[in-house]
């Protein structure tokens, strides 16, 4: 079936204003819209089938609204319930390379139209959006030897349809909370950055987002069964070495080698001794505050001072690279949910300070009775504040604090260091040049 | 920090006799944690050897503009048909030579516009105003970091990387001297590294006027001003500022609100003044780029006219005159003829130019404030602008035709003569549209018309709607910026960087740049702009009336336009490139020129393009990037720059990299394919630039959007799918999904077989040697 | 001597010896290897005859008429003019057919100032001989047609293409 508008990704950014919309399906104006894919046994589905319940296209007004699901069912050997998800977001994408088809939001939300000029060029039928995904997902996603497409426009099928889909919808996201390291035998790789940042490799696991935030343990896994020597590939997690930190045998042994034998081990969920390295595109940084004993965190998109005197920038230096720095943690800030949220350093009980705004996206993750006492920056914004802060809100890190807290260090100033060692000796210098090259100042430690 | 020391003549103590003891120190180092990288302050030989290895896959090819040297008294001397000089030079080397010495010429504007800067600024504000790019600018000068080794804090310590600029452009220059250096590859490296230099150079200047100017601090949501003849308030005085050192007219604009008078005099620029006036204040306004200069002037609107230094008409006075403008010299550069005005009291100056002296050199920034805003207000109104009739002069218009021959575009101007003859000036109007303002068609004209006036006359109409926004430049690019379309560039959702700059000399209308710009904007590349290319973008309205600047956000991110600034804030385009590999790979900037080069060139897939390249500065400017590892593509008339930089694609083993991973060479793609390319057209230009995004480091979903792009786009403006597709594709996972089974089919005829990624580079000392792994 | 239609345009001492079409055409027919590149200012009339010329020499076009050439009915190489220029200059290049690189090559449809420099690089840097048929005298060619009026030049053209074309 020869498709009678291009596509292609050079279409992913366009908008179809509601001047040039032919149609619109899903949307703020209709109750009923969403999309699910589910996987199939084999015999299940028939590959290729397309099929379309309710009015297609050509049957519609322009400049009509309607309701809309798109379901769709993929069946092969290396397809699993688990990679549902995954494929499922594809549908986003692959809608937007159509020339003319636009296609917003995920889920019961999506929002699509179809542009009055590519309805002109003929595109008159879901068919060809069908045939469209059918391809691309063949193209890309190998693994899916069959599949089949079903829209659905008829209002009362798709409130049915949504109505099904919120509860595997949930069942999915229950399934994705609670599945943990215990539970899975591989982790994945990514090693994508490493155009970028050559020694660099991330880490997922279902505790672990990758420290850009784009990449879980759900994503990983699909684009490590499509192309297991590309830049996304299981690591068998091998022994428990360190269950605190979170060293795994097969982890270290990756590192090593896809480091370049830069990094030997990584621990998972510590940011001391041998800390997960990032490449330059982590959403947060973790930093250790000595003079509290705790650790503050801060976003790229905050741009005010931290607690420390600097901003997100100057303390992003620290780290990257695919270098291990002791005491800062390049993260995403999904991270921050996950039930093993810097485990070995004391979890939420460590976390002194953040932005307010990251503090209230991720409520939901902070204990209950931590709440209250870390700091953001309307508390504090130097550390004479934050101590003062930590010690009247009682933050479980100032039992930390043994005898006296320590001091906070002043900014060492510049001094010339004394030659010293010259007493008790009498130096005769007569017509004497001295001339140094340069003179390096160093701080005092 | 510069040295110090002390004398002791005599001294006797319990412990210690000394005699004439002197203790001197060269320079004082304060501690930086950054280990020192091996070329600081680079000498014109240290980076020699990365300037071979790159002018051995970019062979320069020449075009010689002129056969002949008329350097020295032997000459002239013809150097065609292989001829050598009477000193011995052939005609290769001596395109080099010339190339070095417009390199030169280039680097010495932008370092005479530094020196001016930092010395004003210094002795203005003082030598320890910190230098401060804004909160999210931790890497506050990249060039500097990277070239000099320093790390500046202040605006003294501007003072010793300026220095050292200034030595290497005399060493360079030298070198053009007759009997001199001798060979074309050892010109160009001096060129390339000039260049280098000249990018040092327009970093000090930019980095010194935003940290004790006030200017934004790298702010994607800079204010968006006025730009256009339309958007100045013609019955307000008005002052006209030329050129690119803004001190001068920034006086002016500080007289204006210490008088409380800024709401009723006009202060408007041409050129990159102009972009820097608005950096200083918003309510500045932008007359246009540099090819408005003759036209603009030629209206008389502006009562006063202040140059400083760069890309000012030379003839300015003369023009001027024609209205009654007067005119104020404010910098050593351009004196003009004037008298020195400097020490006399801004009463006699007012008074003789409102008397009617043509103008005056006044080489204290303050005082011409003074100056020019009080004769503004008295000129205002009482000029007399001589009337022009079109139909008249028109009607003397002979159709010899000598214009057309003249005009860089060949506009048919006899046909637009013809046309007013009758009373239709519509034509005029026309060819105003696209005329780039050199007028050298009045020069040939036998009857003396004043072209450029009859079309500013005809087009009058057209010339009150030029009423445009442009985002004021924003200087750096955000350190936090830059982190955050790392991930998207990797996961293949940016394809690309592509840096509108350079001056207006364009092949036809600027339109052109418009549609350029936004090809790319709508495929979601980032793009940035500075300079008169960053004006001419915003000369543009789409059928909502909305420039570019109103319809892109200002961020330096996919689908985002952000200016940058004036010609010194190239320095920023660059820096952001050398950012790239400090915050993703951690890599050492400090004196470590060629390590980073060579990531850039390998890695970073940024796309300069001069569409109007014009003046020598250009040049410099394109030559430095080159040097840098990214390539420029410039518009047809670059072909009078005499050199390109071509790459060989179809050579094989030009391609060869390291694979840093293990030490094993291996062949890319060859792409970025040039350093410095001329395309003939927009079309190619296009299609060129999404070609030369491709970088050997492409993960394979970055390679499989920069595919698609210039799969598309060379299908869309060619009619075709690239025949060389098959040498861009290293693996099956290289190849956009949408066009799968029919690249697959092109793949099977060529017997294409898969190709490793390596971790890329040119320099064998940054490999891991096999067994380095633990 | 001719004037440079840009008068300013005066290399030196060594320029283009100035050619009638007929002499144009005996340069052509003498050539073994000769190609014809042609720029981005081409139109319909001109194009016609460029597909004529076609049947006896090897085309470059400018990859944006690339579009126009379509169906034309010859093999064509679609290049951008400086690409194919710096290709010119190696002697060791083994020219589009693998045949080796060309003794001849005319340039067609060009701005003026792009051309000049084109020819610039063949004249010092290449041991191809250049010929202009573009409507304009070009000093940096070995031969060029003179400054043309349009009419006559348009004969010109014609003239070439049926002398060398019909001449078999």
């Amino acid at each position: 079936m020869e498709i009678p508008v291009e596509i292609g990704v050079v279409y992913e950014g366009e908008r179809i204003r509601k001047g040039e919309m032919h149609v619109e399906l899903g949307g703020p104006k209709v109750k009923a819209k969403g999309e699910l894919v589910r996987a199939r046994k084999m015999d299940e589905i028939k590959d290729g089938k397309i099929e379309v319940k309710g009015p297609d296209l050509s049957e519609m007004e322009e400049g009509s609204r309607h309701s809309f699901g798109i379901f769709v069912e993929v069946a092969g050997k290396q397809v699993e319930e688990d990679l549902e998800a995954v494929i499922e977001r594809r549908i986003h994408d692959y809608c937007n390379y159509v020339e003319g088809f636009m296609h917003l939001n995920q889920r019961y939300d999506i929002w699509c139209r179809l542009s009055k000029k590519s309805y002109g060029k003929g595109f008159n039928t879901l068919r060809y959006l069908g045939d469209a995904l059918i391809t691309l997902f063949k193209a890309e996603l190998p693994i899916i030897e069959k599949i089949q497409v079903t829209f659905i426009t008829d209002e009362k099928r798709v409130e049915d349809f949504v109505r099904n889909a919120r509860k595997i919808y949930e069942a999915r996201d229950a399934r994705a909370r609670a599945l943990s390291e215990e539970d899975v035998k591989e982790f994945y790789g990514c090693v994508l950055c490493q155009s970028f940042a050559p020694t660099h490799v991330c880490v997922i696991t279902p505790d672990r987002i990758s420290l850009c935030g784009s990449i879980n343990w759900f994503d990983g896994r699909a684009a490590a069964r499509v192309d297991p020597k590309g830049p996304n590939f299981a690591i068998p997690k091998g022994e428990l070495i360190d269950e605190t930190n979170g060293e795994y045998s097969g982890v270290n042994e990756v590192v090593r080698e896809r480091s370049l034998g830069e990094n030997e081990r990584f621990y998972l969920h510590s940011m001391f001794s041998s800390p997960h390295t990032s490449c330059g595109c982590f959403e947060s940084i973790a930093f250790y505050i000595p003079e509290v004993a705790g650790i503050g965190i801060v976003h790229r998109d905050y741009s005010g001072d931290t607690v420390m005197g600097v901003p997100f920038s100057t303390l992003a230096t620290q780290t990257g690279g695919g270098k291990q720095i002791e005491g800062f943690l390049g993260m995403a800030i999904e991270y921050m949910r996950s039930p093993k949220f810097l485990q070995a350093d004391g979890g939420w009980n460590r976390i002194v300070w953040l932005p307010k705004s990251v503090k209230e996206r991720v409520k939901d993750a902070v204990p209950g009775e931590l709440y209250d006492k870390i700091a953001t920056e309307d508390d504090a914004t130097d550390i004479v504040a934050l101590k003062e802060f930590l010690r009247e809100k009682g933050h479980p890190v100032v039992e930390r604090w043994v005898e006296a807290p320590p001091e906070a260090i002043e900014a060492p100033e510049l001094e010339v260091m004394p030659a010293g060692a010259a007493g008790g000796i009498k130096i005769i210098l007569k017509n004497a040049k001295i001339h140094a090259e340069k003179v390096i100042i160093k701080r005092v430690k | 920090m510069k040295g110090a020391g002390f004398k002791i003549d005599e001294l006797e103590s319990d412990l210690i006799k000394i005699k004439g003891l002197e203790v001197t120190v060269g320079k004082f180092y304060e501690e930086w944690e950054e280990v020192m990288g091996p070329t600081p302050m680079p000498s014109v030989t240290d980076l020699r050897g990365w300037d071979f290895t790159l002018l051995n896959r970019y062979k320069p090819m020449y075009a010689p503009f002129c056969d002949l040297c008329c350097l020295c008294t032997y000459g002239k001397c013809d150097l065609s048909g292989g001829k050598k000089g009477a000193c011995g030079i052939d005609i290769g080397a001596q395109q080099g030579r010339i190339v070095l010495l417009a390199c030169c010429i280039g680097a010495a504007a932008h370092g005479g516009h530094a020196r001016h800067m930092v010395d004003h600024l210094i002795k203005k504000y003082g030598a320890d105003t910190p230098i401060d790019m804004g909160k999210n600018v931790e890497v506050e000068a990249p060039l500097i970091r990277l070239i000099a080794g320093i790390k500046p804090k202040r605006l003294g310590d501007l003072l010793e990387p300026l220095e050292y600029a200034e030595k290497e452009l005399m060493h360079s220059l030298s070198a053009t001297h007759t009997g001199q250096e001798g060979y074309y590859t050892d010109f160009e490296s001096k060129a390339l590294h000039v260049s280098m230099v000249d990018q040092l150079l327009m970093e000090i200047a930019d980095v010194a006027q935003i940290s004790a100017l006030g200017f934004s601090k790298g702010d994607p949501d800079s204010p968006l001003v006025d730009i256009g003849f339309g958007s100045i308030d013609t019955k307000k005085p008005i002052i006209l500022c030329i050129g690119h050192n803004v001190v001068p007219g920034a006086a002016v604009i500080d007289y204006l609100q210490d008088h409380d008078m800024y709401d009723d005099v006009e202060v408007a620029g041409i050129c990159c003044t102009a972009h820097d006036l608005t950096r200083y204040d918003k309510g500045a306004k932008i007359v246009g780029p540099l090819s408005k200069q003759l036209k603009f002037v030629r209206t008389g609107i502006a009562d006063v006219i202040i140059v400083d230094e760069q890309c000012v008409r030379t003839d300015i006075l003369s023009e001027a005159r024609k209205n009654d403008t007067a005119v104020i010299a404010t910098n050593d550069k351009i004196c003009l003829g004037l008298p020195d005005r400097t020490e006399d009291s801004p009463e006699d100056v007012i008074d003789d130019l409102v008397k009617g002296a043509p103008g005056a050199l006044i080489l204290d920034a303050e005082k011409v404030g003074e100056v020019a805003v009080r004769i503004a207000i008295k000129l205002s109104g009482k000029r007399k602008r001589r009337a022009l009739d079109v139909v008249k002069e028109a009607k003397k218009c002979t159709q010899c035709g000598l214009c057309v021959r003249e005009c860089h575009n060949n506009l048919d101007i006899p046909k637009g003569m013809e046309k007013a003859a009758k009373g239709d000036l519509s034509l005029l109007s026309e060819i105003y549209a696209l005329c780039m303002g050199c007028g050298r068609c009045e020069n040939v004209c036998s009857k003396e018309i004043p072209i450029v006036s009859l079309l500013g006359e005809a087009a009058k109409e057209r010339i009150r709607k030029e009423r445009y926004k442009v985002r004021s430049g924003r200087g750096p690019i955000q350190d936090t910026e830059i982190r955050s379309v790392g991930s998207p560039i990797v996961m293949g959702e940016i394809p690309g960087v592509v840096a509108f700059v350079g001056c207006p000399n364009y092949p036809s209308s600027s339109k052109e740049l418009v549609e350029m710009a936004e090809i790319f904007l709508q495929r979601r590349y980032i793009v940035t702009a500075s300079g008169c290319a960053a004006m001419d973008l915003a000369m543009y309205k789409d059928e909502e009336g909305k420039t570019l600047y109103e319809k892109y956000p200002g961020n330096f991110d996919a689908g985002c336009l952000s200016n940058v600034g004036s010609c010194v804030s190239n320095a920023h385009i660059a820096g952001a490139a050398i950012k790239i590999a400090s915050i993703f790979a951690h890599r050492n900037l400090r004196g470590n020129y060629e390590e980073i080069a060579d990531y850039i060139l390998n890695r970073v897939g940024a796309v300069g393009v001069a569409w109007g390249a014009m003046s020598q500065k250009a040049a410099s400017i394109a030559t430095g990037f080159n040097r840098l590892g990214i390539p420029v593509i410039i518009g047809p008339r670059g072909a009078k720059y005499r050199r390109t930089y071509l790459g060989r694609a179809d050579k094989s083993e030009d391609w060869m990299v390291y694979n840093a991973r293990d030490g094993s060479r291996t062949q890319v793609s060859p792409s970025p394919g040039y350093l410095l390319y001329v395309a003939e057209s927009k079309e190619e230009a296009i299609v060129s630039i999404a070609k030369n995004c491709i970088r050997p480091n492409d993960t394979t979903k970055g390679r499989q959007i920069k595919l698609a792009h210039y799969i598309d786009l060379h299908k869309r403006y060619f009619g075709a799918v690239p025949e060389d597709l098959a040498i861009y594709i290293r693996t099956e996972a290289d190849i956009p999904i949408t066009l799968k089974a029919e690249i697959m089919d092109i793949l099977k005829a060529k017997k294409w077989k898969p190709k490793t990624i390596p971790d890329p580079t040119l320099l064998e000392r940054l490999c891991r040697k096999k067994g380095d792994r633990a | 001597m001719t004037i440079p239609w840009f008068s300013a345009n005066i290399p030196g001492p060594k320029q283009a010896k100035v050619v009638t079409p007929s002499m144009a055409a005996k340069i052509m027919g003498k050539a073994k290897r000769k190609m014809m590149i042609c720029g981005s200012k081409i139109d319909g009339k001109i194009q016609k005859h460029i597909v004529d010329l076609s049947k006896e020499m090897s085309v470059v076009v400018a990859p944006s008429t690339l579009k126009n050439f379509s169906g034309a009915g010859f093999e064509l190489v679609a290049k951008g003019v400086v690409e194919v220029t710096n290709l010119l200059r190696d002697e060791t290049w083994k020219g589009f057919d693998g045949k080796g690189n060309y003794d001849l090559v005319a340039y067609l449809g060009f701005p003026y100032y792009l051309e000049s420099q084109m020819l610039s690089v063949l004249k010092h840097f290449a041991k191809v001989k250049t010929l202009s048929i573009g409507r304009f005298y070009q000093p940096n060619a070995d031969y060029s047609f003179d400054n043309l009026r349009e009419d006559e030049w348009e004969k010109g053209l014609e003239d070439l293409v049926s002398l060398l074309v019909g001449r078999k």
